[in-house]
C-alpha cells in the first residue's frame, strides 16, 4: 500500500500481509491459510477461548471490549448459538474492513471458524453492509470454495464439526451497525436497535446466545492461533496488543489503510505513513478514530500515541481507527455540517432525543453556512447535544454530538466568522 | 397460583418502598403516587424505552435511567423529576426536543384537552421556544383506514399503536417507515390495515396523531358527559365509558379493567353504537289497526295487551315467549318469571335455533355456575376451542387467548371446519373437519386419551369414543392421526391446567358439545360454554330455556321448582316447554307470542320457518327498538329501550355480573323490557316487581351454589350423508361486522366488513378451477347464495357463507330440521 521508501515509519503487516495475492483459497493455503483452524480444533474449546484471552485481543469494531471474555460469556447449555461478523462497515472515513474482506476473505471466515469452534455454535452469519456489493461477491465466492474444500460444511477438516456460513447483505442503514440493530436486521426486521439487558451473549440473533465481532477482530484470530498469544501481546502496548488498521483520508498526500502496531503516533501515521497534509498545507484537525464519539484533536495532538488508552486520556476516543484529516482551509463548520448531516439521516428514528437533537442541530449548521447563524446558536446547540448524549436508547445519539461540540469549543472563531460575514469565509 | 414473589426494597425521592422483584421503576413509582411522565410506555405493552420522557436519576449511575425499562434493585436510590435535577433537565430537554418538530395546534385537535403531551407540555414546558428553523411538514390527515385518520405531524412516534397492532391483536400493516426525523406511522400501499381492533390504537395515541373518523371535531373531553358502561354486542362483558354531549352519544372509549378487557375494545363495540339513536327507533307503542300500524298511549297498547291475554288464559290457548340473548340480565329474568308467571308456560327459549338433549344437559349445569375467568384462560397451559372463530364471535376472548399463546406459551388448538385468525395469528393449530364432524375428532382425541391409560377418563365416553361409528365419523372428519395425537398430548400435558372453549353454535353439531364436555369433565379441565350474545348467558341464568328455571334448576325437577316457586308464588308449569324450533313450527296454535329483543323472521337458523310462523301466530306482541322483519308482523309493538337508555346488568361469558348506567334519555315513551313485563303483568293482576330493586334482589334470592359436575349422556353418531347431488357440507355462522340490527347506521365500521363472499379450500378451488374473485354459487335444498370467491384454509368439501353478510346470507340456505346442510358449489 504504503511508498515506506519516504517515511520514517513501517507497516507492521499481520492482517494485511496478504493484501497483494489473489483471495483464492490456494493462494490462501499456500501462505498458511487455515493452520490457525487446524491448530484450534485440536485444542478444547476451553484453551482456543483463552488463548484469545491471553493475547488481550479487543474488539477492533469501536469498543475495543476483549475478545475472549466475550466468547467466554456464551452460555455453554443453550443451544443453538450464533456467530455473527459485524461487516456493516459505515463509519465515515473507515475502509478497513471493505479492504479485508474484498483482499482475504478466507482470513475472515477462518478467523470466525475459530471462533465458531470455541464458542460450540454450528452457523455463522456475516451481516456486510449493502453497498459493499464487491465484498460480498468475494465472500460468496470464497465461502464456495471453503465449502467444496471441506472448510466449511460438514466434518471440516476431517472433524466432528459441523460449520456453516450464510453471507447476508444488508440494507443501507448505519445504525445496523450497532450490534443489537444489525441483529434485528439480520432477523428480517426493522433495523432498530433493542433493550439491553438482555445482551446478544445470552439473548441474541433469534433470541439465543450470540457473538458479534467485526471483522478485523476476526481476522487477528488465526494468527493468534499460530503464532501464538505470547508473540500477539508482544506487539503493540500492555492495555492495546497487537496491530491495528488505520484508514486515512481527507487532506493527506497518500491516503490509504495502514497497519501498524497500537504503539505508534499520530504524527507517525499521518505525517509518515500518509506523507503529510496535502499540498504542503498545514494541519488544522484530524479525527482519531472515525466520527462516532471523537472529539476533533488540532495539531497539538499530533504526538499522541494511538492506543484506546492513551486516545481516551488525551480526550478524544479511539474509535474504528479512521482518522480523517483536515487542512488549513477546510471549514470547520462546514465539517460539522456534513458529520450531522449524516448522523440526521442515519438516525434510526426509534428515540426523540437522537432523531429531534439532530435534526434540530442540522438545521441550525445549515443556517450558519446560509449567513443565518446567531451567536446564541452556538449556545444551543451545545445545550441540545447535551440533551442528546448520555439520554438517546443507543450510542448513536452519543456519538452525534461530538462533531458540534468539539468543532464549537476549539474553532469558535470560525462560528464567529460565519455569523459576521454572513456565510461561510472559507468560500468554495 | 404463582409463587411468592422476592420482594425488593428501594427508595423514591426519600420514600422507602418494597415491590416485586422485576417490577419497572415507573410501575413502583405509581403505588406511590409518583408520576413519572412518560409516552411510549404503556402498561400492556413490552417496554420500549423510545421517547425518553421517564428518566431519572439512579444513583450511582453517571447517565439518567428511562424508568420504562428499568426494572428496581435491592436497595436502589432513585430521584425522579421531583428531586433530581439531573432528571427534571432530562425530562425537560426530551419535551423541549418533542415539541421542536409538533405543530402545536391544539385548538383544533381532539385531542386537546386530554393530551399527556398537552398536560406535560403545559406543567413542565418553557413559554416560549429556542427552535427557530421550520418544522417537520407532512400531507394530513391521512385515513389509514375507514374509521381511522393519522396526523404525522403531531405523532410523537412512541410506537403504541404499532406495538399494539404486533404484540396485542396480532394485526400486520402498520408499521414505522423511514428513520430519522422522517420516521412515521404509515401502512402499505398494496396491504390495508384491516383489524376488527383498530380503535384501541386511537385510544392509547398518547397525541392527537390517531383520530377517530367518527368523533373528528365532534366534542371536547370537558364538554361530555361520562358513564360507565358495559357493551353488549358481545358476551365478553368489556367495560367502556360512553360519552355524551347534550344527550347525543358522541363517543365510546374502552375502559379499564385488567380482570376482563384489560383497556381494550373492538371496533364494533367502539364505533357500533350509531342504532341507540337513530331515526328508526320505534318511539311509541305501535298497535296493528286495518292494515297498518298506528301510534298509541302506553294505556292504550297495554289495555290490548292485557285483553289479549285474559282471552287466552280463558281459551286455554297456548302462549310462548322468545328472546334473542340480546337482553339485560333484570330484562331476561322479567321475561323467564313472565312466561312461567304471567302466560303460564315452559315454552320460553332464546336461543334461535333447535335445542338438543346434550346441551340442556351441559346448559343446566353452566347456568349459575362459577365459570371461567379471563385469568384463567390466560393462564391455561393449553387452550383447545371447538366451534368458535374467536375474533369474529367474541373479539376480546380472542385477545386473551393471543396473549396467551404468545406471551405465555399456552398450547392452543382450535377444531372446525374453518381455520380462523387465531391459526394465522398465533402457532395455534387448526385441526380441520367438516361441520358435523366435530364430534367424531373429540372422540378421537378421548379414545388416544384412554389408550394413554388415562384412568380417569369416563366409561360412558370410552364406550362412544370406541364404538364403531366413532371410528366412522372420526374418518370422515378426515382429520389427520397426528393432529388428533397433538391434540391428545396438549390435554394430557396440561391436565387439569388445560381449558376447553366451546362456542355456543357447537352444539348444532350433533354430539360435539357433549364429547368436548366429557373430555373436559374426565380431565378436570375448566369448560367454558361461550355464547356469542351479550345477554345469552344471564338468559340462561335467569331461566330463557323451556327446561330450565332460573340457576339451571330443571323445570320438572319437584324440589328445585319449589325453590323458584318460594320466591315467585306457586303454580309454575312443571312440563318441559317446546324449543324455539317447535314453538316456531307450532306457532299456528299460539294464542299469543311474545317476542322480545329477537327477529326470528331474519335471525332463525332456517330459510323461512321465522317468517312463515309469524305469519301464521294469531297474536304477537314485540318488544322491539325497531320495526324488523318480524316485529312488523307482530300485532303490538311495544317501544323498548337501548341499553346506553337505561340501567341494568349485564352478566358476561364468564358468569360476571357487571352493572351499567344510563348514559342518554330513551327514546320516546320507550321503556326497559323488564318494566313493560312488569307492567303488563301487574295489569293482568300477577303479582310482579315494579321496581329494579324488587328483580333483583328476586334474582339474588335465586342464584345458587356452584355444584358438582358430572357427565353427560353421548347421543350416538350421526354420520355425515355426502351425496353427489350435496357434494359440500355449509358452514356458517356471523361475522363480527355484518348486516345485524344493532349495526344500523354504522357506515363507517361497515366499511370495514368483510362483505359478499364464500369461501372454500385449496383443494376443492383446484377442483373446481376457481380463482379467488370468481362468482361461486352455493345452493342448498331451501335457498341458494352467489357471491365472489375466497380461498381459505377450510376443511376439504366445505363451504363457508357468512350468516348475515349484505349479499351473503348463509342462513337463507339452513333447514332448522337438519343439523348438517348439504349444498353444490359451482361456478357461475
Amino acid at each position: 500500500m504504503s511508498d515506506t521508501a519516504t517515511a520514517t515509519v513501517q507497516e507492521t503487516k499481520v492482517v494485511t500481509a496478504r493484501f497483494d495475492g489473489d483471495g483464492s483459497l490456494d493462494a490462501y493455503l499456500a501462505s498458511g491459510g487455515y493452520e490457525g483452524l487446524r491448530k484450534a480444533l485440536a485444542m478444547s474449546p476451553a484453551d482456543v477461548i483463552e488463548a484469545v484471552k491471553t493475547a488481550g485481543l479487543r474488539g477492533r469494531g469501536g469498543a475495543g471490549f476483549p475478545t475472549g471474555l466475550k466468547w467466554s460469556f456464551i452460555p455453554k447449555d443453550v443451544r443453538p448459538s450464533y456467530i455473527v461478523c459485524n461487516a456493516d462497515e459505515g463509519e465515515p472515513g473507515t475502509f478497513k474492513d471493505r479492504e479485508l474482506m474484498e483482499r482475504d476473505p478466507h482470513q475472515l471466515i477462518e478467523g470466525m471458524a475459530i471462533g465458531a469452534f470455541a464458542i460450540g455454535c454450528t452457523q455463522m452469519y456475516i451481516y456486510v453492509r449493502g453497498e459493499f456489493a464487491h465484498a460480498a461477491r468475494v465472500l460468496e465466492r470464497a465461502a464456495r470454495e471453503a465449502y467444496e474444500k471441506g472448510y466449511l460444511g460438514r466434518n471440516i477438516l476431517g472433524s466432528d464439526f459441523d460449520l456453516d456460513l450464510i453471507i447476508h447483505r444488508g440494507a443501507g442503514a448505519y445504525i445496523c451497525g450497532e450490534e443489537t440493530a444489525l441483529l434485528e436486521s439480520l432477523e428480517g426486521r426493522r433495523g432498530q436497535p433493542r433493550l439491553r439487558p438482555p445482551f446478544p451473549a445470552t439473548h441474541g440473533l433469534y433470541g439465543k446466545p450470540t457473538v458479534v465481532n467485526n471483522v478485523e477482530t476476526f481476522a487477528c484470530v488465526p494468527h493468534i492461533m499460530v503464532q501464538g498469544p505470547e508473540w500477539f501481546r508482544g506487539i503493540g502496548t500492555e492495555k492495546s496488543p497487537g496491530t491495528k488498521m488505520f484508514s486515512l483520508s481527507g487532506d493527506v498526500e497518500r491516503p490509504g489503510n495502514y497497519e501498524v502496531p497500537f504503539s505508534t503516533t499520530a504524527r507517525d501515521l499521518i505525517e509518515g505513513l500518509a506523507g503529510g497534509v496535502k499540498d504542503g498545507r498545514k494541519l488544522k484537525a484530524f479525527t482519531p478514530g472515525g466520527a462516532s464519539s471523537t472529539p476533533f484533536f488540532g495539531p497539538d495532538k499530533l504526538d499522541v500515541n494511538m492506543d484506546w488508552e492513551s486516545v481516551m486520556a488525551a480526550g478524544s476516543l479511539l474509535g474504528t481507527g479512521a482518522m480523517i484529516v483536515f487542512a488549513e482551509d477546510a471549514c470547520m463548520v462546514r465539517a460539522a455540517l456534513r458529520y450531522t448531516r449524516f448522523y440526521a439521516h442515519e438516525s434510526c428514528g426509534k428515540c426523540t432525543p437522537c432523531r429531534e437533537g439532530t435534526y434540530w442541530i442540522e438545521n441550525t449548521l445549515r443556517r450558519f453556512e446560509e449567513g443565518g447563524g446567531r451567536e446564541a446558536d452556538l449556545e444551543i446547540m451545545v445545550d441540545v447535544a447535551g440533551n442528546i448524549g448520555g439520554r438517546s436508547f443507543c450510542a448513536l445519539g452519543d456519538f452525534a454530538t461530538a462533531p458540534v461540540t468539539s468543532t464549537v469549543k476549539l474553532w469558535r472563531d470560525e462560528y464567529m466568522a460565519h455569523i459576521k460575514q454572513k456565510g461561510c469565509p472559507f468560500g468554495r | 397460583m404463582a409463587a411468592e414473589r422476592k420482594q425488593v426494597t428501594l427508595t423514591i425521592d426519600g420514600r422507602e418502598i418494597t415491590v416485586d422483584d422485576g417490577t419497572l421503576i415507573i410501575r413502583a413509582a405509581e403505588q406511590i403516587d409518583t408520576y413519572i411522565p412518560r409516552f411510549c410506555d404503556h402498561p400492556y405493552l413490552a417496554p420500549l424505552g423510545a421517547c425518553r420522557q421517564c428518566l431519572v436519576e439512579v444513583e450511582g449511575q453517571r447517565k439518567p435511567l428511562t424508568a420504562c425499562t428499568t426494572p428496581v434493585g435491592e436497595g436502589m436510590v432513585v430521584k425522579t423529576q421531583f428531586t433530581s435535577e439531573m432528571a427534571s433537565d432530562a425530562q425537560e430537554g426530551v419535551l423541549e426536543l418533542l415539541l421542536i418538530n409538533h405543530p402545536l395546534d391544539c385548538p383544533m385537535c381532539d385531542k386537546g384537552g386530554e393530551c399527556p403531551l398537552q398536560d406535560q407540555a403545559l406543567a413542565y414546558g418553557p413559554g416560549g421556544s429556542r427552535y427557530v428553523d421550520p418544522k417537520r411538514r407532512f400531507v394530513k390527515p391521512v385515513p389509514i383506514s375507514p374509521l381511522v385518520y393519522l396526523d404525522r405531524e403531531r405523532c410523537v412516534l412512541c410506537a403504541r399503536c404499532t406495538r399494539f397492532a404486533n404484540e396485542i391483536s396480532g394485526d400486520p400493516f402498520i408499521e414505522l417507515f423511514e428513520r430519522g426525523a422522517l420516521e412515521q406511522v404509515a401502512i402499505f400501499e398494496d396491504e390495508p390495515y384491516e383489524s376488527v381492533f383498530s380503535g384501541n390504537v386511537i385510544q392509547i395515541c398518547p397525541v392527537g396523531a390517531l383520530t377517530s373518523a367518527q368523533f373528528r371535531f365532534k366534542a371536547r373531553p370537558f364538554d361530555m358527559a361520562s358513564t360507565p358502561s358495559v357493551c353488549n354486542h358481545c358476551s365478553a362483558g368489556c367495560n367502556t365509558v360512553v360519552q355524551t354531549r347534550r344527550d347525543q352519544i358522541v363517543r365510546v372509549l374502552a375502559a379499564d379493567n385488567a380482570e376482563v378487557n384489560e383497556v381494550w375494545s373492538c371496533d364494533k363495540g367502539r364505533f357500533g353504537q350509531a342504532y341507540v339513536q337513530r331515526p328508526e327507533r320505534v318511539v311509541e307503542p305501535l298497535v296493528h289497526k286495518e292494515g297498518e300500524f298506528v301510534g298509541v298511549s302506553w294505556a292504550e297498547a297495554l289495555r290490548v295487551v292485557v285483553e289479549r291475554i285474559d282471552a287466552v288464559k280463558r281459551a286455554g290457548a297456548r302462549t310462548a315467549a322468545l328472546s334473542g340473548g340480546r337482553l339485560a340480565d333484570e330484562d331476561a329474568f322479567a321475561l323467564s318469571r313472565f312466561a312461567r308467571t304471567v302466560l303460564g308456560t315452559n315454552d320460553v327459549d332464546q336461543r334461535m335455533r333447535a335445542g338438543t338433549a346434550e346441551e340442556d344437559d351441559i346448559l343446566a349445569q353452566v347456568a349459575g355456575s362459577a365459570g371461567t375467568s379471563y385469568g384463567e384462560l390466560e393462564a391455561a397451559k393449553a387452550i383447545v376451542v371447538v366451534g368458535s372463530d374467536l375474533q369474529q364471535e367474541s373479539p376480546i376472548v380472542f385477545l386473551r387467548v393471543h396473549k396467551a399463546a404468545t406471551r405465555r406459551d399456552s398450547v392452543v388448538f382450535e377444531v372446525g371446519a374453518r381455520a380462523t385468525t387465531l391459526a394465522r395469528r398465533t402457532r395455534a393449530r387448526s385441526v380441520l373437519c367438516p361441520p358435523g364432524t366435530e364430534a367424531g375428532v373429540l372422540l378421537g382425541v378421548a379414545s388416544e386419551l384412554a389408550a394413554r391409560g388415562l384412568a380417569t377418563v369416563d366409561e360412558g365416553l370410552r364406550a362412544a369414543a370406541t364404538g364403531p361409528n366413532a371410528t366412522t365419523l372420526l374418518d370422515q372428519s378426515r382429520a389427520s392421526a397426528g393432529d388428533i395425537g397433538s391434540l391428545a398430548d396438549a390435554l394430557a400435558a396440561a391436565g387439569p391446567d388445560a381449558v376447553v372453549v366451546c362456542g355456543d353454535r357447537l352444539a348444532q353439531s350433533p354430539g360435539a358439545l357433549a364429547a368436548a364436555w366429557n373430555i373436559s369433565f374426565s380431565l378436570g379441565t375448566r369448560f367454558v360454554w361461550l355464547p356469542r350474545r351479550a345477554g345469552a348467558r344471564g338468559g340462561l341464568d335467569a331461566g330463557l330455556h323451556p327446561r330450565l328455571l332460573p340457576g339451571g334448576r330443571r323445570v320438572e325437577d319437584e324440589a328445585a321448582r319449589a325453590e323458584v316457586e318460594q320466591v315467585w308464588g306457586g303454580g309454575l308449569p312443571a312440563a318441559p316447554g317446546r324449543d324455539a324450533r317447535d314453538v316456531l313450527e307450532g306457532s299456528a296454535d299460539l294464542g299469543l307470542l311474545l317476542l322480545a329483543g329477537v327477529d326470528p323472521a331474519s335471525d332463525f337458523g332456517d330459510a323461512t320457518l321465522g317468517r312463515r310462523a309469524l305469519d301464521r301466530a294469531q297474536f304477537v306482541v314485540a318488544n322491539d327498538l325497531f320495526l324488523t322483519d318480524s316485529s312488523r308482523r307482530a300485532h303490538v309493538v311495544l317501544p323498548a329501550s337501548a341499553f346506553p337508555e337505561r340501567e341494568g346488568t349485564l352478566t358476561d361469558w364468564e358468569g360476571r355480573a357487571q352493572p351499567f348506567a344510563a348514559a342518554v334519555t330513551p327514546a320516546g315513551v320507550s321503556r326497559p323490557d323488564w318494566e313493560i313485563l312488569s307492567l303488563i303483568a301487574n295489569e293482568v293482576g300477577v303479582g310482579f316487581p315494579r321496581k329494579l330493586v324488587e328483580l333483583q334482589r328476586e334474582m339474588n334470592a335465586l342464584r345458587r351454589d356452584p355444584r358438582e359436575r358430572s357427565a353427560v349422556a353421548l347421543p350416538p353418531p350421526h354420520l355425515r350423508r355426502l351425496d353427489e347431488h350435496h357434494p359440500f357440507t355449509l358452514l356458517t355462522y356471523p361475522l363480527l361486522l355484518d348486516a345485524g340490527t344493532m349495526l344500523l347506521g354504522a357506515t363507517d365500521l361497515l366499511e370495514t366488513s368483510e362483505g359478499a363472499f364464500v369461501e372454500i379450500g385449496p383443494a376443492d378451488a383446484q377442483r373446481l378451477g376457481v380463482k379467488a374473485g370468481d362468482r361461486l354459487r352455493v345452493e342448498s335444498a331451501c335457498g341458494a347464495v352467489e357471491a365472489p370467491a375466497r380461498i381459505g384454509m377450510l376443511a376439504d368439501r366445505c363451504v363457508f357463507v357468512p350468516a348475515n353478510n349484505h349479499g351473503a346470507r348463509g342462513l337463507s340456505m339452513l333447514d332448522a330440521g337438519e343439523p348438517v346442510t348439504l349444498v353444490t358449489v359451482g361456478k357461475v
